[in-house]
């Protein structure tokens, strides 16, 4: 199957391969799979006092598309509020890199997760948001 | 069910022939619908089956018998794969209980655990370690004998489908892991 230079692009020169520590109180991880291909992705984010992600980073192992889509997620979740990135779809994903339909479940799989990593970091900075409320609507 | 079995494998495809029905394997081999399956069984009753079929027996027959006769050995050759591997039987159990696949969510414990098998395999690789690679095949044959083991419990023990359906989505991976690890294997063979 013939892959698009966008995809061949990511996947020669991945950005953002790596890991942050996961137990990092600013970092959120995002662990998916897929059952039908058994692709595994690590998705994961640094998330700065104004609440914006300062950077992303991921690790894939699967076909060229599923490294291509979180390739690609990671780039696109730069510079973008939680809820920003809540909304990036994965058909975002699969247009830009022009993903045949066989592999539309990459760019799902990297739609997953970008919602893991958020919830993750949600879930390790939920009370520290609420007592901050707390406290400023208390000032 | 076991009763119900053993009256469709009475149903010879000679004189009464109809085509076969493909919604219960276990029933057309006359096994008992459970995943600890007699193999033996299922290889002998598949290669009657087989011969009952086979297109030698139609050559005289009229073409809707002999359409009849080459759907039913492929329906045949469908269910005997379908039955002989664990992640597939498993399935079709889930399914004849008529259990709704709904999104069954892989554990953060098994996806992390796959992201080290898959960094071991990837620097085994890379250092061209082929001792590391096949002690890593080895604990991978243990671990698959393993979940084999949680799944028949899970089906034929405790009729458990929610977790059987969680293990035949976890037999993916280790059939991926399996061939990484023969890939890197046969890789260093060149």
């Amino acid at each position: 199957m013939a892959y698009s230079d966008k995809v061949l692009d990511h996947y020669e020169n991945p950005r953002n391969v790596g890991s942050f520590n996961g137990e990092e109180q600013d970092v959120g991880t995002g662990m998916v799979g897929a059952p039908a291909c058994g692709d595994v992705m690590k998705l994961q984010i640094k998330v700065g006092e104004n609440g914006i992600i300062e950077d992303a980073k991921f690790k894939t192992y699967g076909c060229g598309s599923a490294i291509a889509s979180s390739s690609l997620v990671t780039e696109m979740l730069k510079g973008k509020t939680l809820d920003q990135a809540m909304e990036i779809k994965n058909t975002q994903i699969s247009e830009e890199l022009a993903l045949p339909p066989v592999k539309i479940h990459c760019s799902v799989l990297a739609e997953d997760a970008i919602r893991a990593a958020i919830s993750d970091y949600r879930s390790k900075n939920i009370t520290e948001t609420a007592g901050y409320v707390a406290c400023k609507s208390a000032a | 069910m076991l009763r119900r079995a053993v009256a469709a494998v009475k149903v010879s495809p000679f004189n009464t022939m109809k085509y076969l029905n493909s919604s219960n394997y276990f029933e057309m081999f006359g096994l008992a619908p459970c995943f600890a399956i007699d193999m033996q069984g299922l290889e002998l009753s598949y290669r009657r089956l087989q011969s009952e079929l086979h297109p030698d027996r139609y050559a005289s027959k009229n073409e809707d018998e002999r359409h009849m006769a080459l759907a039913n050995s492929t329906t045949v050759n469908d269910g005997y794969r379908a039955l002989r591997s664990s992640a597939s039987r498993a399935q079709c159990l889930i399914s004849l209980a008529g259990w709704e696949k709904s999104n069954v969510a892989l554990s953060s414990a098994f996806l992390m655990a796959q992201m080290e098998w898959r960094e071991a395999i990837e620097e085994a690789r890379a250092s061209m370690d082929a001792a590391a690679l096949e002690a890593l095949g080895r604990r991978l044959k243990h671990r698959v004998v393993q979940h084999e083991r949680e799944l028949a419990s899970a089906l034929d023990e405790r009729s458990d489908f929610d977790a059987a359906a969680r293990y035949v989505n976890e037999f993916k991976f280790y059939e991926k892991l399996r061939d990484e690890i023969d890939d890197a294997l046969i890789g260093l063979d060149h």
